[in-house]
């Protein structure tokens, strides 16, 4: 088990941009044909729409730019100050190079600038800003942005696929993190389960199964479940036990080991999958409906943005500008990964959400 | 823990008469068996009896019955 803290690094502010266009799932073949299955859909899983841009092909890369462009601005940073960023997603815009160094080019960032990838999705904001925050306190700089985004709903899910093109829907994000004499700690806990890899798996295009013919034919993987190898398949029972037997026991160990008391958490930020599993971990930690927000509703699942575009939804209702908040977030998903982290949220400036 | 408990709380969830099924009962041929519902009966059985199953469960169980006795193993 990884347990981390990390002092004197603080969220200086953290925003979100969405692609415009809005799919509804009343909308779907699958309901539009069959309505009173909406009702339980909505229900249990609770996704009423989802940002996609499969017109435009707008990348998670230009969704985080967009929010950092947005972030920059209102937090009034210099852009050569910057010296580090890491761009969270599954989503990249090449196998190589690492799209961290496209948007340290994109972004004007200093060419002394640490810029990496890291691979991995609904764990991956909480497993990226324990790293970045890691890597700033061995010194990589006072100022650094951790951009997470994806883009499940345009590029990874068939359209044919009832059991997950519902689901999916495409966000970037960028958090801003400074070195504060005076910030509160942040902890992490961290695990994985990689014997839970084929619960959710693109099988070809990487290494192991090079792009061919036979990638681009789709398949039948069971009633109303098509899509090619070059498409993600969810074993969706899997990764539910998993969420609910591995997210409570994650927190439960974070609190525990740090000493920390989950009645001091002023909000439950949770990965935002599926309404069932939030319900039963948030029922699991005893935190209540209003300490414990949801946008599945309207954004549905993206992947590592989840939580941070979660926090910029919140801005109104939280009023996260008008002082100090503590917060108990909890990612997990594909890996099989999970990923928890108790922080302050300091007065930090989170502006409304880019649309683009 | 009895099969009669089991069976009275899958009813309850799928929204059918408590008389409409047994241990008998093929469940995936019930009208409303969906991948949701299966969702569903995941999450209680987790919740009622402590026990977490796995789609490989779902996949070698025909019957009610086969599912609840993989509960039984599985608690014990």
């Amino acid at each position: 088990m990884a347990f981390l803290k990390s002092e004197k690094i603080r969220i200086a502010g953290i925003s979100a941009a969405v692609p415009r266009e809005i799919e509804r799932n009343a909308e779907l073949s699958w309901f539009k044909n069959d309505p009173a299955a909406f009702p339980p859909f909505l229900e249990n899983v609770g996704v009423f729409e989802r940002r996609v841009s499969r017109e435009r092909n707008i990348c998670a890369s230009d969704l985080c730019c967009a929010a950092a462009d947005n972030l920059i601005e209102k937090l009034g940073w210099k852009r050569e100050e910057i010296h580090a960023v890491i761009f969270v997603s599954q989503t990249a815009d090449y196998r190589l190079p690492a799209t961290a160094c496209l948007l340290q080019n994109r972004l004007g960032l200093p060419t002394d600038c640490l810029a990496f990838d890291i691979s991995l999705g609904c764990s991956g904001w909480i497993n990226g800003l324990c790293a970045l925050a890691a890597l700033m306190q061995s010194g990589a700089g006072r100022k650094a942005l951790l951009l997470a985004g994806d883009t499940p709903g345009t590029h990874l899910h068939s359209v044919f696929d009832k059991s997950s093109a519902p689901l999916f829907g495409d966000a970037g994000t960028a958090t801003a993190l400074e070195f504060s004499e005076n910030a509160n700690p942040m902890f992490f806990h961290l695990a994985t389960d990689g014997s839970g890899a084929n619960a959710i798996i693109l099988p070809d295009g990487g290494a192991r199964n090079p792009v061919s013919e036979n990638s681009t034919k789709i398949q039948d993987l069971g009633p109303d479940i098509q899509c090619s190898p070059l498409q993600t398949r969810m074993n969706g029972m899997d990764v539910f036990a998993f969420a609910v037997s591995q997210a409570p026991k994650s927190l439960n160990a974070l609190l525990s080991h740090f000493g920390l008391s989950k009645e001091s958490a002023n909000f439950l930020l949770l990965h935002q999958a599926n309404r069932l599993i939030n319900e039963k971990i948030r029922k699991k930690l005893g935190f209540r409906p209003e300490n414990c927000p949801s946008n599945l509703k309207n954004f549905g699942n993206t992947s590592c943005a989840s939580i941070p575009l979660l926090a910029v939804c919140e801005r109104d209702s939280a009023q996260w500008e008008k002082g100090e908040r503590s917060i108990l977030a909890c990612g997990f998903g594909v890996g099989l990964s999970v990923a928890s982290a108790y922080f302050e949220l300091d007065a930090p400036v989170i502006p409304p959400l880019t649309e683009i | 823990m009895n099969i009669a408990d089991f069976l009275e709380k899958f009813a309850d969830d799928l929204g059918c008469g408590r008389d409409e099924i047994s241990a008998e009962t093929r469940f995936r041929e019930l009208p409303g068996w969906t991948s949701l519902q299966a969702l569903m009966t995941l999450s209680m059985i987790e919740e009622e009896f402590g026990v977490l199953l796995k789609s490989d469960d779902f996949k070698k169980s025909e019957t009610l019955g086969e599912l609840f006795q993989i509960i039984c193993d599985r608690h014990s």
